[in-house]
């Protein structure tokens, strides 16, 4: 019987196709979190009435931001989910190393999170048209496909960006879950206690400075680098972190 | 050629060592059985073999090199046990279809017909399967994929009868078809016996017999006689079972006897009887607390 001399490029390959037809449960996730974005971002946005003596105006203020603000938590969970011990058992069922089904999983992130970042703004695009039909309004303001579609570009790459950014994070806290069972009690407790230290440091603005570090950019290709850089480095360290993983044990 | 070779591997889970300085090789296209009792590592050694798991000292060799983190030993071997789980968005059709996009040596024809034969449904889902069937359709991935190291552990956990003498056989068959490295662990080496070029038994952390079933049986002995006459040859000897049936005793020592011996054995009217390897096993196992029925005798033993 002779041996198969495997290729890295191959078997990721292989895996990457497995993963679409393995882990479809993530996209039926998806489609509930962006329907209850929806359903957010219609019900809550905020409304009101003006009188100014002869005239009345009735406000109300809708937000697409519902749908992607829930994609990003999706992918923040997938990113974790991806990692978890299940998962990974059923990685190694099949021909795997530890490089090659992060890699792959790691492929399979990218590739759900354009899907959803693509699918996000859409999802705001669908309350802003229920909100044009229910009103009956004289001003709306949203740059749709339609009527600015380089606008409507730039958002959906900016959400996509967005997603890949938050599973990435999952992706690394998920790793370092998996490495050692006492990551998870020490990041929740730093989740409390942060905060709460950042007032005595005079860092209350650390949080702030990492929004601003991302949320402030005004150009494109600048913010695509940010996110490409730190990205690449969290998906770098969950190699690192996940390489002596054991499996089926 | 030497496919698998450990040396003074040691394999600890915190402070319990499972695995001790354990030291072995397997042969190429030698289909052996991995005998221990419960617990003793031999999932472990397993595991280790096809990279699941890192051993915490010693050197491990599959196809000479390291199997952790090794593709192509991966994609050359294939572990078959109660972990080997799949996503439950797939059916078993698609696991299968799955399987044969992964594995080179894919038997397709070979997988359908025994995935016909043992009444699977193409739209089940594995998690869904009871014991045995999940395990007959986990061997059949196994026995399919035609890797050139083949390693099944406990492959009949939960199988009725039938099915477990359909897979030994079907095992056999393969085998034959398909000359591979097999690597079996079982602790019914009656179940198995027949089957087995080798075993490989574990015992206390470490191999204690590697080698032809026949050499494992020839080690000990039944001495059946007189009780009377089989004392006096039995005195400095160790007794690893005895048995009475009415004035005829039935003793199971080790098979260390010169041929000046046995002879002596014979002019007593002295019976040397080759025990199977089933029960060598056991005598080699047991160890010399005595058994369960000490357990039970309530002697106040110190």
């Amino acid at each position: 019987m002779y041996l198969t001399e495997p290729r890295l490029t191959n078997i990721v390959k292989k895996q990457f196709l497995h993963k679409l037809n393995a882990y479809t449960g993530v996209f039926n996730s998806l489609i509930v979190m962006q329907l209850i974005g929806i359903f957010f971002g219609y019900g809550a946005g905020s409304g009101g009435s003006s009188n100014g003596g002869t005239l009345t105006i009735d406000y109300r203020l809708s937000t697409g931001d519902g749908p992607v603000i829930l994609t990003l938590l999706w992918a923040f969970s997938m990113g974790i989910l991806v990692t978890t011990l299940a998962y990974r058992n059923d990685a190694f069922s099949f021909i795997s190393n530890r490089l090659s089904h992060n890699i792959s999983s790691i492929l399979f992130l990218l590739f759900a999170s354009a899907i959803a970042g693509t699918l996000a703004p859409l999802a705001g695009s669908i309350i802003k048209f229920i909100s044009l039909f229910q009103s009956n309004p004289f001003f709306t303001e949203a740059s749709g496909l339609v009527s600015s579609p380089t606008d409507f570009s730039i958002g959906v790459m900016t959400s996509i960006l967005y997603t890949v950014l938050f599973a990435s994070l999952g992706y690394v806290v998920g790793s370092f879950v998996q490495r050692s069972k006492f990551v998870l009690p020490l990041l929740i407790a730093a989740i409390f206690v942060f905060p709460l230290l950042q007032l005595n440091m005079g860092g209350l603005d650390f949080i702030a400075k990492i929004v601003a570090f991302f949320g402030s950019e005004t150009s494109l290709l600048l913010f695509l680098m940010k996110i490409v850089v730190t990205v690449s480095i969290f998906f770098a360290i969950s190699i690192r972190v996940t390489t002596k993983t054991e499996v089926r044990k | 050629m030497t496919v698998i070779e450990f040396n003074d591997v040691t394999k600890t889970y915190g402070r319990r060592t499972v695995l001790d300085k354990m030291n072995f090789s397997i042969r190429q296209g030698v289909l052996t059985g991995i005998i221990g009792r419960n617990g003793v590592g031999k999932s472990t050694l397993m595991k280790i073999a096809v990279g699941h798991i890192q051993a915490t000292s010693g050197d491990v060799r599959v196809f000479s090199v390291n199997p952790f983190n090794s593709l192509k030993v991966s994609a050359n071997s294939i572990l078959v046990d109660d972990a080997m789980s799949f996503s439950d968005k797939l059916t078993l059709k698609d696991i299968l279809q799955e399987a044969g996009r992964f594995y080179p040596n894919w038997d397709g024809p070979l997988a359908q017909r025994l995935f016909d034969y043992f009444g699977f449904h193409s739209n089940a889902r594995q998690v869904d399967l009871s014991k045995g069937k999940k395990s007959t359709f986990n061997a059949i991935i196994g026995l399919a994929s035609h890797c050139p190291v083949t390693i099944f552990d406990e492959p009949t956990t939960g199988m009725d009868t039938v099915a477990r003498k359909d897979f030994y056989r079907a095992l056999l068959k393969d085998y034959i078809a398909h000359p591979r490295t097999i690597l079996v662990s079982s602790h019914h080496l009656e179940e198995v016996e027949d089957l087995l070029e080798d075993i490989l038994l574990i015992h206390n952390k470490t191999a204690l017999f590697h080698g032809p079933a026949t050499d494992l049986q020839e080690m000990f002995v039944n001495l059946i006689g007189k009780e009377e006459k089989i004392s006096t040859f039995i005195a400095d000897r160790e007794i690893i079972s005895s048995q009475i049936n009415g004035s005829y005793s039935e003793i199971l020592v080790k098979n260390t006897f010169t041929s000046d011996e046995k002879s002596h054995l014979h002019t007593q009217g002295i019976q040397l009887v080759p025990v199977s390897a089933d029960d060598a096993y056991v005598a080699l196992t047991t160890g010399k607390k005595g058994g369960i029925d000490h357990v039970f005798n309530g002697t106040t033993a110190d």
